[in-house]
């Protein structure tokens, strides 16, 4: 912040400063980097622990480790491999089912008009409720709809899916709705003016045109799907197990290695992933999904 | 009041929102091939009167005819109109030649005439190098020739073009208003254009329809909208006047010179045939039309002349033109002498006596209340 | 050349908003898989428990919400909720604003350490309370540091209590609360700074006198966002706050699996969501006061 010390000093003086330019950093902007520094690290220190312990060659997890090794990896159980595929699965699923609900219903909703902004909040209200009642009142609907139709719900994927729409559809929402809000009418206008009818405009103008939110709103919804815990542990089944949920009981009850290596595993891809695409669609996109 | 040749009709149409007219009683009649400006300042209607050509827009009342046909309810896609919008509104994901194509690609033309077509549209507006570049890479004036290229594409009908200047800066704003006229030389398209700038509707139209208040206060050539315009509102939007209140006094003789009193008890003489006796009307007075002239040659001048002493209050300097104010005590106002710089110009300075000329058919008669007319054509 | 026009056939009346129907899937899902299920759950508080995973809903009662009430035993897990609510809640705006304060005036670094807080935001939770488990567990970092440097005796108990539960959950929602809150410091004008400085400020004072009131709003928000986050948090504290912490979303759970009480736990869940939905309208219209606060003395 030289130009700061410069009006500083031009305040002070009256008369401009001389032409050198200071390219020393003040006190304060060190100040500045080195608590954001500290920040950053203690954001991401539990997390790089957790990779490196992973590493480590005990028996019992410890910091820092005694050695270096990667037989962990490789012995990981293959159920830990079933429900990494169940939880992949069920993401994809997931996200597919949110966008085609939610990417129409956040352009319809940028089109609506006066009272808008309170269906928004409606329609994004799951993202209010607490996850585990949301999971707690999923299990108790599956049971009766299972009692009354004959249909499983609880311990199949279809259930796990309906349940994890619920919460990743407003995520979508939160997602594409803001972008949607500011498309150009006009484009609109322009394509039927040229003969376009309104869904051929819709797929050939309005879609191209939220191609950032939308990818955005898709890894939101995978992710949430991929992550999440409270719903799921009342989901799940005999058949059916995912890897967040699997990691949770186990963790509940032991501290081996083999947790860390799989954590260690899931959250590599994750990361980059993330990375990818945050690399593509920008930072001010991606910062949206937790408002 | 519909006319053999016409080829676009707007048959009493009337916009109304929540009771209040934004549009009311709009009678027009365009002839193919005809270039027809819609004139006036902001919220006269005349976006919501193109929009109603193009479809975007559901009259409340009366009829649009194109070509014969009643167009009025159909919805803008079956129109067949080419529309150019103020913000460009070209498709950001499509390159320019993709934006020109789009219309074609709808119609299911297959990609090679299509290709073709598009060519010889950005041919036609000047961007032949430009077909593969995204349209982020252009310049507004660039962006708006594709627009332009892409709603001829479709061969339409019609050409509307929605004040596709007011985003442009002066200078490309001059250039294409050039390019839109060798385009409608060429093509011979029917086009309305919608502009607040007086001097664009007068340098592109055939005919200038000017609005006001969502009605219609004058439909004429441009010639014929500056040198009589029709209301009072015409003669304030078009150009600048001095205004003076007056009554006419002495019936016209025989070349149709009458003398009208103004307030301040001066005569002004000046060519009209439609008053009557008393009636209350408005002069209008164009700085361009006065003359300053020696005081010897004022005697050469046939009784009948509107010549007045007058003081020099003021010169002002604009480059191309000049203006001298002069004080007219028997008139109580200032008149604007306006004349093009030249080397020999006369000398004036403040606080000299001068006398000023103006002619009789240069003085501009109009109704005191003037009614809004719906059709006042004076071709 | 082909027209487009068809001859003498009128199109029919345009609907009022034709878009409207594009929400249509979503109201029906909304509605079938969130609002029904979640009425029947709540209804469910109002009816006898007959066994585990039997409710008797010929029988109605207000007991179980009453027991919520009156019962010792949930009064204390209801407290310990919102006092864990509000901890997390302070110490997440604590650390949470001078990091995005910083972040927002990184200048070229700006874009990095926003990626950086992204990417954790994103990073599964139970890798973080691995990770946390290791660092403040007995023979974790922490504590080694803390007894070599000779500050304690004996290992201080930091995980599987209310504070490791703390300091995991204040962890995992503040990259959400970091990148909610930058904007809201972009928003304070670094002119407003800069006129402070010129007036002799230095950055600290100018931090605490400018910044953070001009922030007031968007730290409400923050910290509304945060308390819900943190009501409705159950993988961390139950992961990181051993048998001790029981708040409300824990109990929960266990009165759904384990006792199989379900008129119980929607009676838990109808609490929990009343008490967020209180403390949100309150924050709001705390906000929404100072705004028009705001907008009266300009």
């Amino acid at each position: 912040m030289s130009d700061l010390d410069t009006r500083t000093l031009m305040s002070v003086n009256g008369r401009a400063p001389r032409a050198r330019r200071s390219t020393k950093l003040s006190f304060s902007d060190i100040a500045i980097r080195v608590v954001a520094g500290i920040g950053i690290v203690f954001l991401l220190l539990p997390t790089v622990i957790s990779i490196i312990v992973s590493f480590g060659p005990g028996q019992f997890p410890v910091f820092p480790p005694q050695g270096w090794t990667l037989k962990w990896f490789t012995s990981i159980d293959p159920g830990y491999g079933d429900a990494a595929l169940t939880s992949v699965i069920l993401a994809a699923w997931t996200a597919a089912i949110s966008i085609t609900v939610g990417v129409p219903a956040s352009f319809g909703l940028a089109r609506w008009g006066r009272g808008a902004n309170v269906l928004q909040t409606l329609a994004r209200a799951p993202m209010q409720v607490p996850y585990v009642v949301i999971g707690v009142m999923m299990l108790q609907f599956f049971v009766l709809i299972t009692k009354t139709t004959g249909v499983p719900f609880v311990g199949t994927m279809q259930g796990l899916v309906i349940a994890h729409c619920v919460v990743a559809v407003p995520y979508v929402i939160g997602a594409v709705y803001p972008t949607a809000c500011l498309l150009n009418t006009s484009l609109d206008d322009a394509a039927y003016g040229l003969g376009a009818s309104r869904l051929y405009t819709f797929f050939r103008v309005v879609l191209p045109s939220l191609k950032g939110s939308i990818v955005a709103g898709t890894v939101f919804a995978f992710l949430v799907s991929f992550d999440d815990v409270p719903i799921t542990l009342f989901l799940v089944g005999s058949n059916v197990q995912t890897l967040p949920v699997k990691l949770f009981a186990d963790t509940e009850f032991s501290f081996t290695p083999e947790l860390f290596a799989v954590s260690t595993l899931a959250t590599v891809v994750t990361c980059v992933l993330v990375l990818i695409l945050t690399k593509r669609v920008g930072t001010q996109r991606m910062s949206g999904a937790s408002s | 009041m519909s006319h053999d040749n016409s080829f676009l009709e707007l048959q009493t149409v009337r916009k109304e929102y929540a009771g209040r007219p934004a549009v009311s009683g709009f009678d027009l009649s365009v002839e193919k091939g005809e270039f027809v400006s819609f004139l006036g300042p902001s919220g006269c209607g005349k976006t919501t009167t193109i929009r109603m050509i193009a479809g975007y827009i559901q009259p409340t009342s009366g009829r649009i005819v194109l070509d014969g046909q009643d167009v009025t309810e159909m919805p803008p896609q079956r129109r067949n109109m080419g529309m150019v919008f103020q913000d460009y509104a070209l498709f950001p994901h499509l390159t320019v030649q993709k934006n020109v194509e789009f219309g074609l690609r709808v119609r299911k033309v297959p990609a090679a005439k299509r290709a073709l077509k598009a060519k010889e549209m950005l041919a036609l507006v000047g961007l032949a190098e430009s077909a593969d570049l995204q349209t982020s890479q252009l310049s507004g004036g660039m962006q708006q020739r594709v627009a332009i290229a892409r709603a001829l594409a479709i061969d339409p009908e019609l050409l509307l073009l929605d004040e596709p200047f007011s985003a442009l800066d002066a200078k490309t704003r001059e250039s294409l208003r050039q390019e839109v006229l060798r385009i409608h030389s060429e093509t011979g398209i029917t086009t309305i254009l919608v502009t607040h700038d007086q001097s664009e509707a007068f340098e592109l139209s055939d005919r200038v329809v000017l609005m006001n208040s969502g009605e219609i206060e004058q439909v004429a050539t441009p010639r014929e909208l500056y040198r009589s315009p029709a209301t009072q509102f015409a003669s304030d939007f078009i150009g600048r006047s001095v205004k003076l209140p007056a009554r006419r006094a002495v019936q016209p003789n025989s070349e149709g010179i009458a003398a009208f009193t103004t307030a301040s008890g001066a005569t002004v003489w000046a060519r009209d045939n439609a008053r009557a006796e008393g009636d209350s009307v408005v002069l209008a007075i164009r700085p361009e039309t006065l003359e300053i002239i020696d005081a010897n040659g004022a005697s050469d001048r046939q009784a009948q002349t509107n010549v007045w002493t007058g003081v020099v209050r003021d010169r002002l300097f604009f480059g191309p033109s000049e203006e001298v104010n002069v004080f007219v005590e028997e008139l109580g106002v200032e008149l604007p002498v306006s004349k093009e710089t030249r080397a020999a110009s006369g000398d004036w300075s403040n606080g000299q006596t001068v006398q000023v000329l103006l002619n009789t058919q240069d003085v501009l008669v109009i109704p005191e209340h003037s009614e809004t007319k719906s059709i006042v054509e004076a071709r | 050349m082909s027209s487009t026009r068809d001859t003498g056939i009128r199109a029919p009346r345009k609907p009022r908003n034709p878009f409207r129907v594009y929400l249509v899937p979503l109201f029906i899902l909304q509605f079938a898989t969130f609002l029904v299920p979640l009425v029947l759950f709540f209804r469910t508080a109002f009816f006898k428990n007959e066994g585990p995973g039997l409710v008797d809903y010929g029988h109605a009662t207000l007991e179980y919400l009453g027991l919520i009430f009156v019962d010792p035993y949930f009064q204390q897990v209801v407290l310990d909720t919102i006092i864990f609510g509000l901890l997390v809640t302070v110490f997440t705006l604590l650390l949470g604003f001078p990091i995005a304060y910083c972040i927002a005036r990184a200048g070229r670094f700006k874009e990095s350490l926003l990626v950086i807080v992204i990417v954790t935001s994103f990073t599964s939770v139970i890798i973080k309370v691995l990770g946390w488990k290791i660092l403040l567990g007995a023979s974790g970092p922490i504590n080694s540091i803390l007894q070599v440097l000779g500050l304690v005796d004996e290992p201080l108990r930091l995980v599987n209590n209310l504070f490791g539960a703390v300091v995991g959950t204040v962890h995992a929602v503040l990259p959400l609360i970091v990148l909610l809150l930058v904007p809201v410091v972009e928003r304070v004008p670094v002119q407003l700074e800069e006129a402070a400085a010129g007036l002799g400020a230095r950055r600290l004072t100018t931090y605490w006198r400018v910044v953070l009131p001009a922030s007031r709003i968007g730290l409400v928000s923050g910290g509304l966002v945060a308390f819900a986050y943190a009501m409705g948090s159950f993988t961390t504290p139950a992961l990181l706050g051993g048998k001790t912490t029981l708040i409300l979303p824990i109990l929960i759970r266990q009165e759904a699996m384990t006792t199989v009480n379900y008129p119980m736990s929607a009676a838990l869940s109808i609490t929990l969501v009343v008490i967020v939905a209180i403390v949100t309208v309150i924050g709001l219209s705390v906000g929404n006061s100072r705004r028009a606060r705001v907008r009266e003395s300009k």
